[in-house]
């Protein structure tokens, strides 16, 4: 991973994880190819259907990264997408077959639900890179 | 195209970000045609869509009276829509003013694929058997005579979106819901088209593409491109195009017959067409005609021996024009290159290798570092396209398959996740 310099961490009034979540980043990242060496958590899209959360893996943090460093896992966001995430839990839920992240109280930086509901859209104004 | 160049204006009408829209401007702006882009893009950092005219394609009524007002300001000689989306609303613009136009209730009935299924079969063309089937409804709903395998399809989306091949009942009640979660997203659509697919016969055989123009009715073709690579699901994604055909005379006669009288059928009289068909012992299937030209990037293949390009001869044709047109020599084709998995694209290796095979021409990566790759049934998009040009439709594809192989697509997982608002 390229190192770019100190990072400042991520506090828990910004973003929590749960034990559940730590536990399955440090399960990705033990399964993560070597030139993986971070998750990171981004917010994308911002149209009629509000915003799209998700996860991937990181080759290299930017000098523009938070860091949230954990026993086997490190979590990189930037500091755009951190400030919708402000006050998020992030959970790692398994509900029968199906399992999955759960962002919890991410309106709290954005309000509502997210999405304008205008055009009963969801996410039809495109998204943006990551 | 001097008979159409100096100063005359067209509007072309385009969804905001369709891949149609700038070969349009250059060619226009090559022989000096005043072009106007209407889209929503309002907002968008393309000057073209900025500066154009700005309608909401949701609202007809309001973005008809928009034209027509910018049309009484300084009036067009032609209008054009790019892509299925705006198809009708270019046709309903240019017949409120007098210019070259299909009827927009024939350009309805191609869009929509149950009614298109119908009016070919009114017209005694060969249909697979077909049932159109309420989403909320498909484990309760008859199926009546219908024999799988099938493939179901929405209404009214294209490039292979949302389609998929069911061998049983459990297999289309699996791509119902899948369907039903995209359709969901679509304000676009109408309640109709949000809630019912087509389920139809699965036709086997080799595939062609078609690229036409008719004038007043009378259907020339511009070119017939060959698939190469069997397309027999569970999705259909498109990846080689080949152009001239390897098929026989008769067949491509036939071939033609066929789409003439499903253009006839639907009523389709003027402009580009876009045909994609099926061959087999039985005959020629029509799995679709659209009144558009090809998509993506792939209309780049056309170039004929008279100089001119796809654009050139649509932007003639809506001016009232018709231009020679005859093939030229050799063979070219493409590769849309496939999505390989959902994730995010870390980057694409061996571009060099690639454009370095002999007969490639250009290589396009559309989908930029970063942003996510969604593959059929839910995507809609290419990750790029390569294009190739030689002696023989042989040398071609195998040029492009060589390729392909070059290339290696590095992709990260993605994973998604759920939201809400619980502290």
């Amino acid at each position: 991973m390229t190192q770019t310099g100190y990072l400042p961490s991520i506090n828990r009034d910004e973003m929590s994880l749960t034990s559940s979540a730590q536990q399955q980043m440090a399960r990705l990242m033990a399964d993560a190819d070597s030139e993986n060496a971070a998750i990171r958590v981004f917010v994308s899209g911002g149209g009629c259907g509000g915003m799209t959360y998700g996860m991937t893996y990181a080759e290299r943090e930017t000098p523009y990264d938070k860091v949230y460093e954990g026993e086997g896992f490190r979590v990189l966001v930037d500091v755009v997408a951190l400030n919708y995430l402000r006050g998020c839990e992030v959970d790692f839920v398994q509900d029968g077959l199906n399992k999955s992240f759960v962002f919890n109280n991410v309106f709290q930086a954005v309000g509502g639900s997210g999405a304008c509901g205008g055009c009963g859209g969801s996410g039809g104004c495109g998204g943006s890179g990551f | 195209m001097h008979p159409v160049a100096g100063g005359a204006r067209v509007l072309v009408i385009a969804p905001h970000g369709s891949y149609r829209t700038a070969p349009f401007i250059e060619t226009a702006r090559r022989h000096g045609i005043d072009l106007l882009v209407a889209s929503e893009g309002r907002h968008s950092i393309v000057s073209e869509y900025a500066r154009g005219l700005h309608i909401d394609p949701r609202d007809p009524r309001a973005a008809l009276a928009s034209i027509q007002q910018e049309a009484r300001r300084r009036p067009f000689a032609g209008i054009i829509g790019t892509d299925d989306s705006t198809a009708e609303l270019a046709a309903r613009a240019a017949s409120g003013l007098g210019l070259a136009h299909n009827d927009p209730r024939a350009v309805h009935i191609a869009r929509r694929k149950d009614l298109a299924r119908a009016r070919l079969a009114e017209a005694g063309l060969p249909v697979p058997g077909h049932v159109r089937l309420d989403l909320r409804q498909v484990l309760r709903g008859p199926l009546g005579e219908f024999r799988f395998p099938g493939v179901v399809k929405p209404l009214a989306l294209s490039a292979s979106q949302g389609v998929i091949r069911v061998d049983d009942r459990d297999q289309l009640q699996r791509a119902c819901e899948r369907i039903a979660a995209m359709l969901q997203d679509r304000p676009d659509l109408s309640p109709q088209e949000r809630s019912s697919v087509l389920l139809e016969a699965f036709i086997p055989g080799f595939e062609v593409a078609v690229e036409g123009m008719l004038y007043r009715g009378r259907l020339e073709l511009l070119a017939i491109f060959d698939k190469p690579d069997p397309l027999d699901g569970p999705y259909f994604e498109e990846t080689y195009y080949l152009t001239p055909s390897r098929l026989d005379g008769p067949t491509q006669a036939r071939l033609r017959q066929v789409i003439a009288a499903a253009c006839a059928a639907y009523g389709l009289r003027e402009g580009p067409v876009h045909a994609e068909c099926r061959i087999n012992p039985q005959g020629v299937w029509i799995l679709e005609v659209a009144p558009r030209t090809i998509g993506g990037l792939c209309a780049r293949l056309l170039r004929f021996g008279t100089g001119h390009n796809l654009e050139e001869l649509v932007l003639a044709h809506a001016m009232g024009v018709r231009l020679p047109c005859q093939a030229r020599e050799g063979a070219s084709g493409v590769l849309m290159i496939p999505i390989p998995r959902a994730g995010i694209l870390r980057r694409v290796e061996g571009l060099l290798a690639a454009q370095r095979v002999p007969c490639i021409q250009e290589l396009q990566i559309q989908i930029r570092p970063g942003h996510e790759l969604v593959p059929l049934p839910e995507g809609a998009s290419y990750l790029g396209f390569v294009f190739a040009r030689g002696e023989h439709p042989e040398r071609v594809e195998a040029a492009l398959r060589e390729a392909h192989a070059c290339l290696n697509i590095v992709v990260a997982p993605l994973w998604k996740a759920r939201v809400t608002a619980r502290p």
